[in-house]
């Protein structure tokens, strides 16, 4: 084995190690949806949390993320009710006048 | 993730007891008009806006929310309880709210690959977030939800409503896969890709203290 090719597998045995179960930006951005749901298997949870505990770039995106999420959620709703759209009366009493034309539960 | 969605973040304005909704079922199983009655006027504005969030057409989300008070006139008899009236009704306006969605043409969209490109270079210098307040406190600002809703609405419709199934009205992955017709893989890619091109749009609102 020449020198060129024992120097190749050295690093290559070092990289493997060193590497070995951290996650990159790339596969750790795949796994958000099921991170954020619980549903990683509890070794790849493990790996995403070591990779978000080494990774400031990643961390930061899940904390935005996490508060987007939040946020849509919050502003979907008008703080009371009576601040949000509205059914037309109109369409209300539609609603209740439709009824007569349907068949009663049995 | 636990959390409130706007569906329960609701529930006050349309909440009652255990007792009392019983009481209301039994009486529509009878027939009774007034009970009919206090069914649309409980629940109607609440599901209006439900389907006005899913349509984004007011007529489309009266015909829905029409279609799913009859559709509660006619099945109640089949109800369960396994779940709460509310949440019945919930899911009878989403599905007629999509039904309506499907047959309408959209407008032009801008494509998601603008509003969040799949190589995000910027993901290298995502910063330290300043939030100097909760969500809850941020949410109850007019300029914070106007941002939000018309960021929302930016997204293209394929990405928007898993926005709104998911996160807003809080139907799991799995829920909103089958109400789309789709896999539960592409609705979490898509689901994540919105949520990105949602998050570049209002990181200015992380930066800030308000609008």
């Amino acid at each position: 084995m020449n020198i060129l090719a024992r120097v190749k597998d050295f690093l290559t045995y070092w990289a493997v190690k060193i590497t070995h179960g951290m996650l990159t930006c790339r596969e750790a951005d795949q796994f958000m949806v099921d991170y954020l749901e619980y549903r990683l298997d509890p070794q790849v949870r493990e790996r995403f949390e070591n990779h978000l505990e080494n990774c400031i770039c990643c961390r930061n995106f899940l904390t935005a993320y996490r508060r987007t999420i939040e946020l849509a959620r919050a502003c979907a709703e008008p703080p009371v009710p009576a601040a949000g759209p509205r059914m037309p009366p109109a369409l209300m009493e539609a609603i209740i006048a439709a009824r007569k034309g349907v068949s009663p539960p049995s | 993730m636990e959390y409130a969605t706007a569906a329960n973040m609701d529930a006050a304005a349309t909440h009652e007891s255990p007792a009392e909704e019983a009481a209301l079922i039994a009486a529509l199983r009878r027939g009774e008009d007034a009970a009919y009655v206090t069914l649309v006027r409980r629940y109607g504005d609440y599901l209006y806006r439900v389907a006005l969030r899913v349509t984004r057409n007011e007529t489309e989300a009266g015909e829905a929310v029409q279609e799913a008070f009859i559709s509660t006139f006619r099945g109640i008899a089949g109800f369960e309880s396994r779940s709460s009236l509310r949440t019945w009704l919930h899911r009878l306006a989403v599905n007629a709210a999509l039904m309506r969605r499907r047959s309408t043409e959209r407008k032009a969209e801008v494509s998601i690959e603008d509003l969040a490109p799949e190589v995000d270079l910027e993901r290298e210098s995502q910063p330290e977030w300043n939030f100097t307040e909760s969500v809850e406190t941020q949410a109850t600002r007019d300029g914070v939800r106007r941002a939000v809703n018309e960021a929302i609405d930016r997204l293209p419709e394929q990405y928007r409503i898993l926005i709104v199934l998911r996160d807003i009205e809080g139907y799991d992955t799995r829920e909103v896969a089958q109400m789309l017709d789709d896999t539960e893989g592409n609705v979490k890619v898509r689901l994540h890709r919105a949520r990105t091109a949602l998050k570049r749009q209002l990181e200015p609102l992380y930066r800030t203290k308000a609008i």
